[in-house]
């Protein structure tokens, strides 16, 4: 196990390398194509040509590409993610609390769509057919179809702004000036952590909404699989209850491949959120790579690419080494 | 934009357990299914809706996609709204003689029902062509991997991996920003991030396929590898591939909203319903007049709903495990 | 046994019928028109706040990109203007006063100039009380090392070439030379020499990069906000900056009243990353009181036709210009008959229609914008086509028809890519046949900006620096620098140079008339390019905020006037 773990991690190196090429080439290459020159936005409107070349060659940017990316590579390495011209400060005063806020966004989502789709997947995968495994289901499909970038303005509206009009879902039933949840913004758990989680409340919901219909759907195949297998069968014959069969059993059976699909999801989640970040003011990672694709800002934007790539290879390799762990049929596999 | 069905078509389909008769039962499943003729006739209309829908409805409304009609706006700018008439010459009233708005008109007075009718037009074409070219490219290099093994299925496989760890949509934005608005630009970013499940799935089943004695034996006496593969191979592939692509349809049709909506999509003023959400929300419009946000909103949800009920019931269609 | 996922039917008809059951929840929960809001209570307006007594605190909402630099010298971009005209006195500074009045200069640091005869010297006395938020008293060195830190070529961005006129700058600001000679500064004097003659010198030693800090600061970009933190020389000054995040500003207690009664706010937050239609419903809800974007058309409409929010909605000019440029240098607009005909083919009224109409802005056919001084309107041409003279001029032009060109502008913006529509139907219709390429803005200027791109025409808005004529005319289109970047329309008519320098040096209402002529004998002899439209701004602000004035100069909220209903 130890060699095939190895040979993970071995292969997980070699992709992180392979990404930081592509993302510093990507940009700075197609970049140079279309004439989109950082140097000329951070000279100003009037500067001239010789201005610019000027500014261009205090920032580095006249050197070989080459050369950029060695350098840029050798920053990476010692933790440096590089310098924003832009902004003019060290990207990763950027980057890092940017993704202080996302995993505060994706992990608070992940906590409700997991005690959403837990009960209502297991409980449709025990009682198949029943009235409340139709209606998880149906709801599941419903989630899985509403895009974000609709569902986020439109729960901000519905349920942050209309309750200080007075209105509920469009219905005059609440005291003007009612205060049920912030619009938007963002506050830090350092400064206030009852309004860090309060302003979090609607955005993670939002999030929550289409990763539970998906949840609820796998949770219950597996739960259904599992309660058809033999093994419960024979524990429950041999007088285990519902509850332990399912906790136990079909619990730890399920946990594995649960924990592999919320590994994945999670990684993509910390770079995808960018509609429900910008709806609600959230400054996350996101957020900060659009603005910095706006402003031509090149070293976030390759930070960013990387770091949301170093997080996809390492949740996905933690986890299938976690997989391997704790599922002992994948280990001995050679073909994997 | 979550898969849901993708770690259920992951590697290992094994080899030769469909009956070659699977696809005329898995029809005939599909048939006795309601939720899935449901599905199918919404995907037909809108098809349909598309094709011919929005030209007739152009005709008949008397009012082009991107024609901006006078006297569609109050002279306060707000919008006239569902079944109303183009106002009188004052702007105060409708003019019962005026033109219909079926589902009245955006921001700019232009007619919301042929509007979506044509952003169907462009969330099928995008999202099939790119879909379509996501399975090219991720067949030939499944095939190409699974066939040769060696160090070629190596760096593939590899290559494959690491593609899929990039952030899909910042880098999608970040690469339509840079290359430039267009249809093609977009059909060919959407599927420079959609080939990999299919690559995988192609490639694990014909390395299973290669795998077997009698196709090794037989490719040792040298028979040509399209026949193998065609004989073998394909019997496999194309029910995973089917509902692969089902839900991957769906999920380019929100990827390409997705992008429109963020304003490097389709550009203005080709109607698409990405555009016409972002034009309704961004601009506060919505607030007033939900119809704007509504008329692209439901349109989106109903055609995922058709594909995702489809998809799944494609998939159970074809689920060995079940009885007739 | 079955291993079902379960009986389908049920599940799948319980969808079509929840779907329904959506829609018709989500149509009961519209509500179409203006909804009968109320504004928290509490209003009870205050009488004028007393001079040197700050109270309350008011937060607003500001975009993300909105700030683009945190040294006070590199300040460009409207919102750190904003900042700046609370944190920074200059020189010379604009008058507290809305509108047209809030052009007019008067004594900040120093005292209004003593100029000489021959205007090539202008001596400023720094006024007492004039110091920095630390105590310390701004001196005549201070000064003369702001301005050079300005122009050094390791920090210049943007306003360092207003200064090229002050002896020695050539060389200074090409990083030739390491001293100014042009400024001489004592204890409490500045004396700048001029090569020539500059009538809008005054506008700028009022620039916002001209913000005093302290003799011997760094030569490097200062981003962590510590200048304004510790330098304020303004009524405000800096509490902390949280990049992305937040600024905080509070009222500086060593900023001298006698300079001029300003500061009547204790705090400002500023919270950063909120998009503007958002803000409008914080705002709305109370929760937000003022924002630093220009609302967007939909809010405008809205809250302006909402008789309870109609008060809290402001209107002011700006000095702003969007027009439609035409590459001098490139077929088909380098023929003067070309560029009059288009002149003559848009339709300026539909194409503002696009941005929201007469509510949001006046259509305009002449150069100089509403907001700068010296401005007279006059129309060159029709604000609707005159498609008998454009045909008539096209086929003087003797250029063989149909002809295909391109459009660039900005596509992240709203409006801009339908305003590009417009035009392309417009001249459509007298055989030019128009491509319009869109991509977002940073791009775009970049492209646009570089005259190797040989853009032939595209929409461009255009705020000037101060409010002079120079800042729009000798900026944006001197015929002596056709390749300079923002000269786009790559104006290079050699036979106005004299024009140019003539009006650049002229004073007062000579000044303001030399430019009239100019402008309309630009736009009749050579109509370099098609003006459009000047936009107007929008503010809404919650019931708390008294005191509004929009500071045309800096285009942004005057923090200065604001107190707390």
């Amino acid at each position: 196990m130890t060699r095939l773990a190895g040979t993970r991690v071995l292969g997980a190196l070699v992709q992180i390398l392979v990404v930081t090429l592509l993302a510093f080439l990507l940009f700075y290459v197609i970049a140079r194509f279309t004439g989109a020159s950082p140097a000329q936005r951070i000279a100003g409107k009037t500067a001239t040509p010789e201005q610019i070349a000027l500014v261009a060659k205090n920032l580095g940017l006249d050197q070989p590409y080459w050369k950029q990316y060695l350098i840029f590579l050798g920053n990476l390495l010692h933790g440096n993610l590089g310098f924003s011209y832009v902004q003019q400060r060290p990207v990763s005063q950027i980057v890092w609390p940017a993704m202080r806020a996302t995993a505060s966004l994706v992990l608070g989502a992940a906590l409700i769509w997991l005690a959403i789709a837990i009960p209502v997947g297991a409980y449709g995968g025990l009682r198949p057919r029943s009235f409340g495994d139709v209606a998880g289901r149906t709801l599941a499909i419903l989630g899985m179809s509403i895009p974000v970038f609709w569902l986020a303005p439109v729960i901000a509206y519905l349920l942050g702004y209309q309750p200080t009009q007075g209105k509920l879902f469009g219905l005059p039933i609440l005291p003007v000036g009612t205060k049920l949840f912030p619009i938007g913004g963002y506050v830090d758990f350092g400064t206030d952590p009852v309004q860090w989680a309060y302003h979090l409340i609607l955005p993670c919901i939002t999030l929550a909404i289409g990763f539970a219909a998906v949840y609820i759907r796998f949770i219950r195949t597996l739960t259904a699989e599992q309660l058809g297998e033999d093994y419960t069968r024979t524990a429950k014959a041999k007088g285990a209850s519902t509850q332990r069969v399912l906790v136990r059993h079909v619990g730890r059976n399920v946990t594995p491949s649960v924990t592999v699909l919320l590994g994945a999801d999670i990684a993509t989640a910390l770079t995808g959120v960018f509609f429900v970040e910008t709806v609600f003011a959230i400054p996350g990672i996101g957020y900060t790579g659009l603005s910095a694709i706006e402003n031509l800002d090149y070293p976030v934007i390759t930070a960013v690419i990387i770091v949301a790539a170093v997080i996809a290879v390492v949740a996905n390799t933690v986890v299938d080494i976690a997989h391997m762990g704790l599922d002992p049929r994948i280990r001995h596999v050679p073909d994997a | 934009m979550t898969i849901d069905n993708r770690v259920e078509l992951g590697a290992g389909q094994p080899a030769g357990s469909r009956p070659a008769g699977l696809r005329v039962t898995a029809l005939r499943r599909l048939r006795r299914d309601p939720a899935s003729v449901f599905a199918a006739c919404l995907l037909l209309l809108l098809v349909l809706a598309a094709l011919i829908g929005a030209p007739l409805a152009a005709k008949l409304t008397g009012h082009s996609p991107t024609e901006q009609v006078p006297n569609a706006l109050y002279p306060d700018g707000q919008p006239i709204g569902v079944m109303s008439r183009t106002l009188n010459a004052a702007g105060t009233a409708e003019d019962p003689h005026g033109s219909l708005f079926i589902l009245g008109a955006d921001q700019l007075g232009r007619d919301q029902f042929v509007r979506v009718l044509y952003g169907a037009r462009i969330s099928l074409l995008v999202a099939t062509s790119a879909t379509a070219l996501a399975l090219v490219i991720g067949v030939s290099l499944g095939l190409l991997a699974g066939w040769r093994g060696g160090w070629v299925d190596a760096v593939v496989s590899r290559m494959t991996e690491t593609a899929m760890a990039f952030p899909n949509v910042l880098l999608g934005v970040g690469l339509a920003v840079v290359i430039g608005p267009g249809l093609l630009n977009v059909v060919i970013i959407i599927a420079l991030f959609t080939w990999y499940y299919p690559a995988r799935i192609v490639r694990s089943a014909t390395v299973s396929t290669t795998k077997m004695t009698f196709v090794a034996a037989a490719r040792a006496l040298g028979a040509r590898p399209r026949r193998l593969l065609t004989v073998h191979l394909l019997p496999q592939v194309w029910g995973p591939l089917l509902v692969y692509a089902t839900s991957i349809i769906a999920a380019n049709i929100l990827f390409e909203a997705g992008l429109s909506y963020l304003g490097v999509g389709v550009p203005p003023p080709t109607p698409s319903w990405g555009g016409m959400l972002s034009d309704a929300v961004t601009s506060g419009m919505y607030q007033t007049d939900i119809a704007l946000a509504l008329v692209p909103g439901l349109a989106l949800v109903f055609t995922m709903l058709a594909f995702n009920l489809l998809g799944d019931g494609i998939r159970d269609a074809l689920d060995p495990r079940r009885g007739r | 046994m079955a291993h079902s996922t379960g009986h389908p039917r049920r599940v799948r008809a319980a969808v079509g019928a929840v779907a329904l059951a959506a829609v018709a929840a989500l149509l009961a929960a519209c509500s179409s028109g203006s909804t009968a809001s109320s504004a928290p209570s509490g209003s009870t307006t205050a009488g004028a706040p007393k001079a040197g007594v700050a109270s309350g605190t008011l937060t607003g909402a500001m975009s993300s990109g909105a700030i683009d630099t945190m040294d006070p010298n590199r300040w460009y971009f409207a919102v750190t203007w904003g900042l700046a005209n609370a944190m920074c006195t200059t020189l010379v500074r604009y008058a507290d006063r809305p509108d047209a009045a809030g052009t007019q200069l008067t004594a900040g640091t120093a005292s209004m100039p003593v100029i000489s005869s021959n205007g090539l010297t202008y001596t400023y006395t720094l006024r007492p009380g004039a110091k920095f938020s630390d105590g310390k008293a701004i001196t005549g060195q201070d000064i003369k090392y702001t301005f050079m830190r300005l122009m050094n070529p390791a920090i210049d961005t943007g306003t360092g070439y207003y200064f090229t006129n002050v002896i020695g700058a050539p060389a200074y600001l090409a990083g030739k030379s390491k001293t100014l000679p042009g400024i001489v500064a004592t204890t409490n004097t500045v004396t700048f020499h001029l090569t020539a003659p500059d009538g809008a010198f005054l506008y700028k030693t009022a620039l916002p990069t001209t913000c005093p800090v302290p003799n011997g600061t760094t030569m490097k970009p200062q981003e962590s906000g510590t200048l304004e933190t510790n330098y304020a020389s303004g009524p405000y000054r800096l509490q902390s900056y949280e990049p992305s995040r937040q600024i905080v500003m509070v009222f500086n207690k060593n900023y001298d009243q006698a300079l001029g009664v300003r500061g009547h706010v204790a705090k400002y937050v500023f919270n950063i990353g909120v998009q503007a239609s958002q803000a409008a419903l914080e705002i709305q809800a109370g929760q937000l009181d003022f924002q630093t974007s220009n609302l967007a058309t939909a809010d405008i409409i809205r809250l302006s036709h909402n008789a309870s929010l109609a008060s809290q909605v402001h209107q002011s000019p700006r000095p702003e210009t969007t027009y439609l440029f035409l590459n001098n240098e490139v077929a088909p607009f380098n023929n003067i008959d070309v560029r009059k005909a288009v002149n003559y083919a848009i339709n300026r009224t539909a194409i503002e229609e696009q941005w929201g109409g007469p509510l949001v802005g006046s259509v305009s056919s002449q150069i100089m914008v509403p907001g700068a001084l010296g401005y007279a309107r006059y129309s060159a041409y029709p604000v609707t086509p005159d498609l008998t003279m454009a045909k008539k001029l096209m086929q003087e032009s003797g250029v063989k028809l149909p002809i295909s060109t391109s459009l660039r502008t900005q596509n992240d913006a709203p409006g801009f890519m339908n305003m590009g529509q417009v035009i392309k139907a417009n001249l459509a219709t007298i055989g030019i046949n128009v491509t319009v390429v869109g991509t977002p803005n940073s791009v775009n200027s970049s492209y646009i900006s570089n005259p190797a791109s040989h853009t032939p025409m595209g929409i461009e808005p255009w705020s000037l620096d101060f409010p002079d004529a120079e800042a729009l005319i000798n900026t944006g289109m001197d015929p002596a620098t056709p390749n300079a970047p923002p000269n786009l329309t790559r104006f290079g008519d050699k036979a106005f140079i004299p024009q140019f320098d003539a009006a650049a040096a002229a004073l007062g209402t000579h000044r303001a008339q030399l430019y009239q002529q100019l402008d309309k004998n630009l736009m009749y002899q050579v109509a370099p390019y098609a003006p459009i439209f000047n936009a107007r701004w929008f503010d809404f602000v919650s019931t708390r905020v008294g005191g509004y004035v929009y500071s045309v100069a800096m285009d942004a909220i005057n923090y200065n006037t604001l107190y707390v209903k």
